[in-house]
């Protein structure tokens, strides 16, 4: 038996040599030939890095640092910045753009980038085949949803066009206050027309362009390396023409999906930021006064859908009364814990300098009256309501935290059922359901992206609800100029909103997650979108 | 035996079939498509998507079509990751669970045989109970609890080796081989011990140690062989579950091998990724079965390919 303990001895002293004997390769700031490495959890293997197609907050994070829009904006307070286009002058009616585009201006190739890369993007993203799931951001100019839907089969009569290599106009349909800010979004940004068609056609979903050995991008960063669902790794694009800004010299994208494992990666120096943190720890973090930790107000909502198709829900006095018996700060402080902020609104307050004049409350006795008033006193009579939701520890929390208060406070029984993710897209899309879970994040800094979701049948809607006058105070507002007009179209709409309820909110949004004191110049903006090329690292 | 392997993969035929057909009505019948998504796509988006994948032609064609190509060795192209087909995706995973799987049966059989071969000529004393007792702790400790606990002591506290990633170094792997084959290891020193001490047990032991062999030499040329029977038939659909990639190990310790792909392809509704999954998984299940049959078969003199042929 001599073998056995000498065979197990020599193991694990071979085992442990392995591990000693070599350093522990963690990811340093710095390479050993000194260049600057920023590592990223980021949260999930992109689908995709064509700005095009791409829908996801990991697919932008990645597009971020190789594309730039005609525009771009300053992350401190998210102001409009030259980008692609040097300089814009707008007509008198505000309908015309016309953007000067950079002189000298290349793709990574050296190709020069012109206002003709501009309108083939556009185009690309409009082309009906594409299928591209944010072709309605650009749904503001003239004739591009006609174009996108196929009923206008001619592209010159899409108001997008080249006027010449360094001339890029767009017509819109009415005057579009935040227009520009639309174009922050990564879909709006251009691709290579030269590499797009050299691989594949223009509205090819699958066109290999983006990559490694074929991509070429106009942005701070060039694409060196992409192994899926294991790592991407950016480098610096010294034909950027903002190049020198750049003091970052590699960025690693690490598709971490478990947060556990990101958060010890995190802990053990290996990554420099993550993509969000475990509620649990957030707490952990708080109490050691830590610098990483990161929660600042982010533009989304958490809110309940109501369905208002069915009984009992399609009784607004009922809806009130489930929103007052609530307490919102109590979900905020012992459920969720990341800062996050209780949603008198549904546009969340501030959004671009608007904030809705209405506001909800809540009030237990209010809330008894109304359910009486409604014919459910104490909550007698009231059929069982089921409170929808997907697979989640928090939303589960949230639920459960919700389904006592309501309980407790107005004697109003809800059941809970959670589902896989894609079932419960489903149930919801088909309003199977009394309450459902849901969140919004906005597309842009303005409250149309919150508000004109709810029009009537509108994709977004999923309530059933429908009101005329909400929808025409809407369409209004997206023909009106002048943004004091149009913000007062917003109050009154979100006071509809409001009072009818159709859905439920519960929060603001936070952006959470853990960053590293090492990184210089990161800010923090209600999109949580930052540009590599004005970050540093520290040694 | 070439009959008995031929006969083998003949039965494994209709059996990919009807496992491909089940797959695919699941997959069709399931709420929820690969194009859905929070921010809900207008109906003229979704057909737009759904041609470049040929999801909208009839579900009979796409059944017929998909089945060709499939025999074809073409997969197709998954909807989660765009761009990319699944054959390059397995492939690319397949190595990574390989050798992570590789590490962790070695890891698993070197341990396992260890204790249970030592508690079943020890049995009783406290070779036998130490060695159970881990083994039982083995069983019992899901991955999910011992692979952090081992990444906190190892990598955060020590700072020897890294919290998770994968590459080419020892240092990457270790830690999630162990994680793997720890509650492998625990149930092979289990049944090694359970075999061995029915072997131990049999009169032509006796007759060899009757007749003056060394102890190694009875344990090694006559008591293993038969000792390590149960273990054969566990290794079997064992190593299929862990080639196929352990989901858990792999996310705990952010491996991009394939482990994942099998779960999250259908949660995704990922048809062609979860088809090609399904089909890899269901061959190398049918694979390993046959493979651990043979090795029992040669390794007992009492059965016999022409009698399981029959």
């Amino acid at each position: 038996m001599n073998i056995f303990k000498k065979t197990i001895v020599l193991f694990t002293l071979s085992i442990l040599f392995a591990c000693t004997g070599a350093k522990k390769s963690s990811q340093a700031s710095s390479n050993s030939d000194g260049s600057k490495v920023f590592n990223i959890g980021n949260g999930a293997e992109p689908s995709t890095i064509d700005p095009s197609v791409a829908t996801g907050v990991p697919e932008s994070r990645i597009i971020t640092a190789l594309f730039e829009g005609l525009v771009s904006f300053d992350p401190e307070n998210l102001k409009t910045k030259p980008g692609m286009a040097v300089s814009w002058a707008t007509s008198d009616d505000l309908k015309t753009y016309t953007f000067q585009m950079r002189e000298n201006a290349q793709w990574s190739d050296g190709t020069p980038f012109t206002a003709k890369d501009m309108e083939y993007s556009w185009k690309r993203i409009l082309s009906p085949k594409l299928g591209s799931e944010y072709s309605y951001m650009l749904f503001v100019i003239e004739n591009a949803e006609e174009y996108n839907k196929g009923e206008v089969k001619d592209w010159s009569q899409v108001g997008a066009k080249a006027i010449d290599a360094k001339t890029f106009q767009v017509q819109l349909k009415a005057p579009t206050p935040y227009f520009l800010t639309l174009l922050y979004h990564s879909s709006t940004w251009p691709v290579p027309q030269h590499i797009v068609e050299k691989h594949g056609k223009i509205d090819s979903l699958n066109n290999p362009w983006v990559r490694p050995e074929n991509i070429v991008s106009n942005g701070p960063y060039t694409l060196k390396n992409w192994e899926l669902n294991k790592l991407i790794t950016v480098k610096k694009n010294p034909l950027y023409w903002n190049a020198k800004q750049s003091k970052i010299d590699v960025i690693n994208f690490y598709p971490v999906e478990s947060l556990q494992t990101e958060e010890r990666m995190f802990r053990s120096g290996e990554i420099h930021k993550t993509n969000t943190i475990p509620a649990h720890k957030i707490e952990t973090y708080q109490s050691k006064n830590s610098n990483s930790l990161h929660l600042k107000p982010y533009l989304g909502t958490y809110f309940y859908r109501f369905n208002v198709t069915r009984p009992p829900m399609n009784n607004p006095k009922v809806r009130q009364a489930l929103s007052l018996a609530i307490n919102r700060e109590l979900i905020t402080k012992k459920v969720t814990r990341g800062g996050e902020i209780p949603a008198w609104t549904f546009v969340p307050p501030n959004t671009a300098g608007y904030t809705s004049q209405t506001k909800l409350s809540e009030n237990i006795e209010k809330a008894k009256a109304l359910l009486a008033e409604a014919g459910f006193q104490d909550g007698k009579g009231l059929p069982t309501i089921e409170l929808l939701y997907n697979t989640q520890d928090t939303h589960k929390a949230i639920a459960v935290a919700l389904q006592q208060m309501w309980k407790t406070n107005i004697g109003v029984n809800v059941t809970l059922r959670n589902q896989d993710w894609k079932v419960y897209l489903d149930s919801q899309k088909n309003l199977d359901f009394d309450l459902s879970r849901a969140g919004w994040i906005g597309d842009y800094t303005d409250p149309n992206t919150f508000l004109d979701m709810f029009v009537s049948g509108g994709g977004q809607n999923q309530t059933g609800w429908s009101n005329k006058k909400y929808d025409a105070l809407i369409s209004k507002a997206s023909i009106t100029a002048d943004p004091k007009a149009r913000y007062e179209l917003f109050q009154s709409a979100e006071k509809i909103l409001l009072t009818e309820l159709p859905i439920l909110p519960i929060y603001t949004y936070t952006s959470k997650y853990l960053i590293s004191d090492k990184i210089i110049g990161w800010k923090s903006n209600i999109l949580d979108w930052n540009l590599y090329q004005y970050l540093d690292i520290k040694e | 035996m070439w009959k008995y392997i031929l006969k083998r993969i003949l039965e494994a035929i209709p059996v990919l079939l009807i496992v491909y057909t089940i797959t695919f009505a699941l997959l069709k019948i399931a709420p929820g498509g690969p194009f859905d998504s929070e921010k809900q796509v207008s109906p003229e988006v979704k057909k737009a998507l759904e041609a470049h994948y040929g999801f909208d032609k009839p579900l009979h064609i796409q059944y017929t079509s998909n089945l060709v190509k499939a025999l074809k060795g073409n997969l197709g192209i998954s909807t989660r990751f765009k761009g990319r087909t699944v054959r390059e995706i397995v492939s690319e995973g397949l190595p990574r669970t390989l050798v992570l799987g590789g590490m962790a049966i070695c890891i698993a059989l070197f341990f396992g045989l260890l204790a249970g071969v030592t508690a079943s000529l020890k049995k009783n004393t406290l070779l036998d109970y130490i060695p159970m007792s881990i083994a039982m702790f083995g069983i019992c400790v899901p991955t999910f609890l011992l692979g952090p606990v081992l990444v906190l002591i190892f990598s955060i506290y020590l700072g020897w080796l890294p919290t998770a990633g994968w590459d080419a170094s020892f240092q990457h792997k270790i830690l999630p081989a162990i994680t793997l084959g720890a509650a492998y290891a625990a149930f092979i020193a289990r049944l090694s011990r359970g075999g061995m001490l029915e072997v131990l047990s049999q009169d032509y032991i006796r007759t060899a140690k009757a007749k003056g062999l060394s102890p190694q030499r009875v344990l090694f040329k006559h008591a293993l062989k038969g000792g390590i029977f149960p273990v054969i038939s566990f290794l079997g659909p064992a190593v299929a579950g862990l080639l196929a990639g352990s989901f858990v190990v792999e996310t705990i310790f952010m491996i991009p091998g394939i482990g994942k792909y099998y779960v999250q392809s259908a949660l995704n509704r990922d048809l062609t990724l979860t088809m090609g999954m399904t089909l890899f998984l269901s061959f190398l299940i049918i694979g390993f079965n046959m493979l651990s049959d043979i090795f029992l078969i040669w390794l007992n003199p009492k059965l016999s390919f022409s009698k399981e042929s029959k």
